[in-house]
């Protein structure tokens, strides 16, 4: 199912940015929470950014809600990038959970970035 | 010529044939690869550079107690029955050599008896040097005519010997590497087979078939039951020894509580046995009686090794390595490999056994988060399906309850996210809040606050939920006017009975994550014969490859059932709909509940 599937660390400056690729699920959530938790490093601000992602699941959208709340707790920032570019059920299931108000999400990556050094 | 220059030829002659032999010995040494090689090259060149008549070459036994001999030639058969083992004490040349690392030479007949008088009436050799191999054993090169010995001659014997030594303890030494080698091949291959199987008789019966021949000639794995004792594998290098095995374990079965059983012992101790070699004291240590002990002594044990089955302190079994056939010894390093793969064992027993458990535990639980049947409701038709994930272990998130309340009924469906115990036991915690709520909250909307609040408050650290409630009050019609709110799931889709699609709620946002959710009710009429289908992410999120089957998958599903089609044959349809989109079972929890107003309301439950 995540043959095609890839998670990337990638730096922008004093940002670290996780580039999602292709189809993200129960079985690939575990590594993107380390990911993501390798790209903070204590506190480096981190921007997931998922427009190349083609599917998400619930466990996915699991991970994203509790690296927010964990950044929010501990002081450290998050965000993510949601592009036109991503899967149609990347936004669909994004609208479903209603999160868009929840999380800090962008549709673009440079307004990500700026959000998060502001 | 000159009688000189004749012995001059002669000595020249028979040192190039001398040197010639040496050569074919080193060569022979050279290409020995086990232990046993280099013994017989010793031997079978060597006699032609000594010149001897007879050779032996003994080896020291593990104890130090006793020679074996390795090898022998140009003795008759029965001198060599008569020495196959003999003790390390001065009374014998050959012992005498290696304990004093000195050769020991007899020129004579009359004075080797003298000398050594235990030889008396064996068939021997007139002439003889023993010489010392490392402090591991010794060769005897015997001659039949006396013969004396001189200091240039013992030296080059001395080196020759010490070249056949150094080849010996190379090949022996190669032989522990391969062990080593094959002890640790074997164990990466136990973990293997211990993760290939949740069974954990399969397991052992591959933990015993791996020992032999690696480890062991003969392997038996005992299992603590409730009911005893019992042999779970016993594996043979020779498969007819089995019988033998298995009837001594008949007539005296191993058991923890008997003070005359080796294996009994090591259960109640935990502490893994190495005997080596196995002596007659041990025989009969480890035997109830006479019998036992002759049965005991038949199956010709040399040495022995017994390890427990520990898993988390507690203690599962024992497995029996024993060596018969071969004449191998275990030493300390076959203890910690057997200890190893014991470990290993004991572990995937454990974890078989506490999968079996798990699998009760999810079973039992996974029964608390569904109803055991639904209401009936005169003039409505209910029908819920539940598909779990995978094998019936993990226990899933995803809930449906429908419940009767005054006039009125109610329906829930709902994902909680993770899975496992921490998930059913919030699985099980919404779907009882949304029950209660329902009966003082007004509205839906409010109902999934209560349980937004409830969870926030009690739920472990990343962990969130999904839900639909729908409140139904059946109408003078036939039909039912319905309230929905959605907390981050998935609407529900009405069938119109004209075959239509609606969407049933407006989108809100997923519970347990904050206090400000955005909740909001929606309100629609189902006309007699009109269908509410609810279903959880599982059914849109069903993917094959790249596919999913999606809203729009569910949607053409819905719409190509005709007018007419029972809540049952629905809910059947979207169910068969999942399971063939993709092949094997789904990756997520799949709930679906539909609602069917049948038009046959009795007019006193519309009126209540």
């Amino acid at each position: 199912m995540s043959e095609s599937s890839s998670i990337e660390v990638a730096r922008d400056g004093d940002v670290a940015v996780v580039v999602l690729r292709g189809e993200h699920d129960l079985s690939t959530a575990d590594r993107l929470r380390q990911a993501i938790e390798r790209a903070r490093d204590g506190s480096t601000p981190v921007v997931v950014d998922l427009t190349e992602a083609t599917f998400i699941d619930s466990a996915v959208l699991g991970v994203l809600i509790a690296e927010h709340e964990r950044a929010a707790s501990n002081g450290s920032a998050v965000g993510y990038v949601v592009g036109a570019g991503a899967g149609h059920s990347v936004h669909r299931i994004i609208d479903l959970a209603g999160v868009a108000a929840v999380l800090p999400i962008s549709s673009d990556r440079a307004t990500a970035l700026r959000a998060i050094r502001s | 010529m000159t009688a000189d220059t004749d012995q001059t030829r002669s000595d020249i002659a028979w040192l190039g044939s001398r040197l010639q032999h040496l050569q074919t010995l080193s060569a022979t040494l050279a290409g020995a690869r086990t232990e046993q090689e280099a013994i017989e090259a010793t031997l079978n060149p060597g006699l032609d550079v000594f010149e001897a008549d007879q050779a032996v070459i003994a080896m020291l036994d593990e104890s130090g107690t006793e020679f074996r001999i390795a090898a022998v030639r140009g003795y008759p058969d029965q001198v060599e029955a008569e020495w196959a083992m003999f003790p390390n004490t001065d009374e014998y040349p050959l012992s005498a050599a290696v304990r004093t690392r000195q050769p020991v030479i007899v020129n004579g007949p009359e004075e080797l008896i003298r000398r050594y008088p235990k030889l008396e009436g064996t068939g021997r050799s007139a002439a003889l040097v023993c010489l010392p191999m490392g402090d591991f054993g010794g060769i005897a090169l015997g001659y039949d005519r006396e013969k004396t010995f001189d200091d240039a001659e013992l030296e080059f014997m001395t080196a020759v010997v010490r070249q056949c030594s150094e080849a010996i303890r190379r090949t022996a030494f190669d032989a522990e590497r391969g062990r080593r080698a094959e002890r640790l091949a074997l164990l990466a291959e136990a973990g293997a087979a211990f993760a290939r199987s949740l069974d954990y008789r399969t397991t052992l019966g591959e933990v015993a078939n791996l020992a032999v021949p690696a480890m062991a000639d003969c392997c038996i794995v005992d299992v603590l039951e409730p009911t005893g004792l019992h042999q779970l594998a016993t594996v043979h290098v020779e498969p007819g020894k089995i019988a033998r095995v298995a009837e001594l374990e008949t007539s005296y079965p191993a058991d923890p509580a008997e003070p005359h059983s080796a294996v009994g012992g090591v259960l109640r101790s935990g502490e893994a046995l190495l005997v080596s070699p196995v002596t007659e004291g041990f025989v009969r240590s480890v035997t109830r009686d006479e019998s036992h002990r002759d049965a005991v002594r038949a199956l010709g044990m040399r040495s022995l090794i017994i390890v427990p089955l520990v898993a988390r302190g507690r203690t599962l079994g024992a497995i029996t390595l024993i060596y018969d056939t071969s004449s191998r010894l275990y030493d300390e390093h076959d203890l910690t490999t057997a200890a190893s793969l014991a470990d290993r064992a004991a572990l995937a027993i454990d974890n078989a056994r506490l999968h079996q458990a798990q699998t009760e535990i999810a079973r039992t639980l996974q029964h608390g988060l569904l109803p055991d049947a639904l209401p009936v409701i005169p003039g409505v038709e209910i029908t819920a399906r539940y598909l779990a994930a995978g094998e019936g272990l993990e226990v899933g998130g995803d809930f449906y309850d429908v419940w009767l309340m005054d006039g009125s009924f109610g329906v829930a469906i709902g994902d909680v996210s993770g899975k496992g115990a921490r998930a059913a036991a919030m699985t099980s915690l919404a779907r009882h809040t949304v029950r209660v709520a329902s009966l003082h909250e007004p509205t839906p909307s409010r109902v999934l606050r209560v349980l937004n609040r409830e969870i926030l408050q009690h739920r472990p650290p990343d962990m969130f939920c999904t839900a639909a409630y729908a409140h139904a009050v059946p109408s003078a019609d036939g039909g039912i006017d319905v309230t929905i709110a959605l907390g981050g799931h998935p609407p529900g889709v009405i069938v119109r009975h004209d075959g239509g699609l609606e969407q049933a709620g407006d989108l809100g946002t997923l519970l347990g994550v904050r206090d400000d959710v955005m909740l909001t009710d929606a309100d629609f009429h189902l006309a007699p014969g009109d269908v509410l289908v609810l279903c959880t992410d599982g059914v849109i999120e069903r993917r094959d490859g790249g596919r999913m089957l999606g809203e729009e998958g569910l949607a053409e599903v819905l719409a190509g059932i005709g007018s007419g089609a029972t809540a049952e044959s629905i809910a059947m349809a979207v169910e068969r709909a999942v399971l063939e989109f993709a092949s094997g079972a789904p990756e997520d929890d799949v709930a679906i509940v539909v609602v069917r107003p049948t038009g046959a309301i009795p007019p006193d439950y519309a009126d209540a």
